[in-house]
């Protein structure tokens, strides 16, 4: 299922929760810490998706 | 013993950050085995995120510790283990309904040429293997080149915008205390760590950069 536009825009408006998209940047820091960008893989980042989906309670968007 | 600390620019500060972007020039060499040679990236290259005021000595930009050439050059009379690396800044190619190299969509966030005090990023030119008592998870080890890919530092102190996870006692990243001896800025062979020596830490807290924490992540053993 596609996430709908509207809802879209609001996940990753800076207010959403405390912010969507500060703790994407988080996660990549993380991630970029761990292992150098060249080595990223599809996985790594769909893993980051899928847990902050579910930080967020979205998981039910299932997401793809 | 003594403790080992990772550089760390915080987000949300109140200082300007930007984004990191990659290309694939910016990895070194590739070995016959198809793995790059382990080094840090050719160079940085940036965008900047809304609200560029005021600038810290430290920029946060991802990973790699991004910082003023100036506050960097007089680090390094004090630290060593570290040369400037360079940064670059994407094109504001963004018009309206233009994606930018960056593949964002949105109006320019900062005009380039950017005219501000020169940065460069922390380019560690000591790099060191982990000790095996080191609480890694290790995603693959090439049987060509002996390159880890590791999938987790297990135990290291970690700062995020939920706040701060202190380091787990008798966890984290181990070092050989002879391969970090004094004032040295140094990265784990494999990973996109800035770390320094305690006494690394002191020196350059005695300059009191501004926009700049350390990490508690391992020990020099």
């Amino acid at each position: 299922m596609g996430v709908p536009r509207p809802l879209h825009k609001d996940i990753h408006k800076a207010e959403m929760n405390g912010g969507f998209n500060q703790r994407w940047k988080d996660e990549l820091l993380e991630l970029e810490e761990v292992k150098p960008k060249h080595l990223w893989t599809k996985e790594d980042v769909l893993g980051i998706r899928d847990k902050l989906t579910a930080e967020f309670g979205l998981s039910w968007l299932r997401p793809k | 013993m003594s403790k080992i600390w990772a550089l760390h620019v915080p987000t949300q500060a109140g200082f300007a950050e930007a984004s990191s972007f990659y290309e694939s020039a910016m990895a070194g060499d590739k070995l016959p085995c198809g793995h790059p040679v382990d080094s840090p990236p050719r160079y940085q290259l940036l965008e900047w995120e809304p609200g560029g005021e005021p600038l810290g000595d430290f920029v946060a930009a991802g990973a790699w510790i991004v910082g003023q050439q100036q506050f960097l050059s007089r680090m390094s009379k004090l630290v060593h283990g570290y040369e400037l690396g360079e940064v670059r800044y994407i094109e504001p190619l963004r018009k309206k309904g233009m994606r930018s190299p960056g593949g964002r969509r949105g109006p320019p966030r900062f005009e380039l040429p950017y005219e501000g005090p020169p940065l460069a990023f922390i380019s560690p030119t000591c790099t060191i293997g982990l000790l095996p008592e080191s609480t890694v998870d290790v995603e693959s080890t090439c049987p060509v080149c002996g390159s880890i890919t590791y999938r987790a530092f297990r135990g290291i102190e970690k700062l995020s915008s939920r706040g701060r996870t202190p380091r787990t006692p008798n966890m984290g990243l181990f070092v050989r205390g002879q391969d970090v001896l004094g004032s040295t800025i140094f990265r784990p062979r494999f990973t996109g760590l800035t770390l320094c020596t305690d006494e690394a830490r002191q020196a350059i807290e005695s300059l009191k950069p501004t926009n700049l924490v350390f990490r508690d992540v391992g020990d020099a053993v």
